[in-house]
């Protein structure tokens, strides 16, 4: 059956996306929640843009007033393994010197 | 294929491939394009990026799961297996949700019966094998793999330049004081460089009469012999970026495991990644963009000879991909999309080394048999004719869609523009030059800021 494929990670067809949008879904973040888009393995890289201008064609605004969804670290797929060979002393220690001294959960 | 010298298992079926290539492409080499099957429709999946974040190739390789067969290197006795090989009633059901999935939400899968436990633990235990992803890696493998190396600290820079195209290694001859150039290549010189170097070695030198080609390669030359000779510039190669935090911190990885580097300064110029367009079934395996072609075609050699490969779109990055394809022995077909304007002398190369031309066509539909691509079907423009062309590979080269995420992790200001490929630098010009509001010195150049192949050879010219 021939689709047209709007996320590949989460398999979300543009029909879906528009359909959550008639549903009321109307910002790129309460879409990016509901429809998956985003969300997957490729955390956008596949589909963010095609999606805010999907939303931009739906809302009939110019595309420059769908803004970016957060994108955090990691953009490359990590596993704990690695994450855990970070040696985090030296950040560690700018953490907790960015930490309020008298907070008496933290200690002085 | 001279002297296949390393033999992998493939769902236990040996198979009998080059040193050096990636798992995806000595697949690819006996016939196997699909990879996997997505995870709600059981769409069939192929190496479609071959950079690593399509998600196409995700296999169970070794007894680990989603690992990334364009990423993994061969080696003598490796195992590979769809992970959804096996699983108790995947296709029956794939084909099932297929035709009537989209009347499940999205997400359905995890969303639907959360509570009791009982019923909860009752649908996971149906739900869990329809897409077969979901078998934890062997335990024996991963008890005998040795726990990645600590991660290290590359102190802190002058200037990190991410990306080493074009505008990534301007960037880095032109930056004062100590320079790290980070490029996710193994060799220098940009992605397309090699793609150049093989194009230009094809029979009857198809590069000859595509003169802006071979200036971009003269040009790739000298500025990488350039940045080799510099001594202020350090060169990471083989290296990604894993993540940015603010104000000046990237986290990066290679073969050596992870490793954190600072800088007063950083140039983001990671260039664009390719962008396929929303027709039809735009998703089956042997669907790809010039820069997947680039790496399956140049580092991977996958074996094009005799293969009809249909190279559609405009601009240099179409021209590039038909003179590699030429050089690799396939049968091109040119389908230029109504915006392209070739000139005289690429038409006459296009003529000279037969390669069938059309002209004014935009993409449909992709039709598949047997889970890959047979053919790609057009809209010319008139009413009612459907022209469709047999292929077994479509290379779409539209515009590059600019790498915004570590630019937007360091505060960079984007904004969406669809006549630039997506999210760029908000500032005019196109190019964003200054301070980000944690206080970076930061400049986006390149693909990155949405300058196009086409712009940058404007650039060199004039």
């Amino acid at each position: 059956m021939s689709k047209r494929i709007l996320c590949r990670c989460e398999d979300v067809t543009i029909e879906e996306f528009g359909k959550a949008y008639r549903d009321g879904f109307a910002e790129m973040e309460a879409l990016k929640r509901f429809t998956g888009v985003g969300t997957g393995f490729c955390q956008g890289k596949g589909c963010l843009c095609e999606s805010a201008l999907e939303l931009a064609r739906l809302r009939g605004v110019d595309p420059a007033q769908i803004p970016l969804t957060n994108i955090r670290p990691p953009i490359e797929p990590l596993t704990f393994e690695e994450l855990a060979s970070l040696d985090l002393p030296p950040l560690m220690g700018e953490l907790e010197a960015a930490l309020p001294r008298t907070d008496p959960e933290v200690g002085p | 294929m001279a002297d296949p010298a390393v033999t992998i298992l493939f769902e236990g079926q040996p198979l009998a491939c080059r040193p050096g290539q990636s798992v995806a492409a000595a697949l690819w080499d006996h016939g196997v394009k699909v990879l996997s099957h997505s995870p709600k429709y059981g769409r069939p999946r192929g190496a479609s990026c071959a950079r690593g974040h399509c998600m196409g190739c995700l296999m169970r390789i070794d007894g680990v799961p989603n690992v990334r067969a364009c990423h993994t290197p061969v080696h003598e006795g490796l195992r590979v297996a769809r992970q959804d090989a096996g699983a108790a009633y995947g296709r029956p059901m794939q084909s099932a949700l297929s035709g009537t999935g989209h009347l499940l939400p999205v997400g359905f899968y995890y969303k639907w019966f959360t509570k009791p436990a009982a019923l909860s633990k009752l649908f996971m235990r149906i739900i869990r094998p329809v897409t077969g992803i979901g078998r934890l890696p062997d335990e024996a493998a991963w008890r005998a793999a040795p726990p990645p190396p600590r991660s290290r600290d590359l102190g802190r820079w002058d200037t990190v330049v991410v990306g080493g195209g074009a505008a990534g290694m301007a960037a880095a001859l032109a930056a004062e004081g100590r320079t790290l150039l980070i490029d996710d290549a193994a060799h220098g010189g940009g992605q397309r460089r090699e793609a150049l170097d093989l194009a230009a070695a094809g029979d009857g030198d198809p590069l000859a009469g595509l003169h802006r080609l071979r200036r971009l390669r003269a040009l790739l030359h000298e500025r990488d012999a350039l940045v080799a000779a510099a001594p202020h510039v350090t060169r990471a190669p083989s290296t990604t970026v894993v993540g940015c935090y603010q104000p000046d911190m990237l986290l990066l990885r290679d073969a050596a495991g992870l490793s954190v580097a600072r800088a007063d300064r950083i140039v983001w110029a990671a260039g664009a990644l390719d962008q396929l367009g929303l027709f039809d079934d735009h998703d089956l395996p042997g669907i790809l963009g010039p820069r997947a072609l680039y790496r399956l075609a140049g580092r991977d050699g996958i074996d094009l000879r005799g293969r009809a490969v249909v190279v559609w779109g405009h601009g240099p990055d179409q021209w590039l991909c038909a003179a590699l394809l030429h050089a690799r022995g396939a049968r091109v077909v040119l389908a230029l999309d109504p915006t392209a304007a070739p000139d005289e002398n690429a038409l006459a190369t296009a003529r000279r080394l037969g390669w069938q031309l059309r002209t004014g066509l935009r993409p449909l539909a992709a039709l598949g048999r047997a889970g890959s691509l047979a053919a790609l079907r057009f809209d010319d423009g008139r009413n009612g004719t459907r022209p469709e062309s047999a292929c077994e590979i479509a290379v779409i080269c539209g515009r590059g869609k600019p790498v915004y995420d570590g630019a937007y992790q360091l505060g960079a200001d984007l904004v969406l523009d669809p006549l630039r490929g997506g999210y760029v630098p908000r500032a005019a010009g196109g190019r964003w030059d200054g301070r980000t509001p944690a206080g970076l010195n930061l400049t986006i150049a390149g693909e990155a800021a949405g300058a196009t192949l086409a712009d940058l050879l404007e650039e060199v010219t004039a």
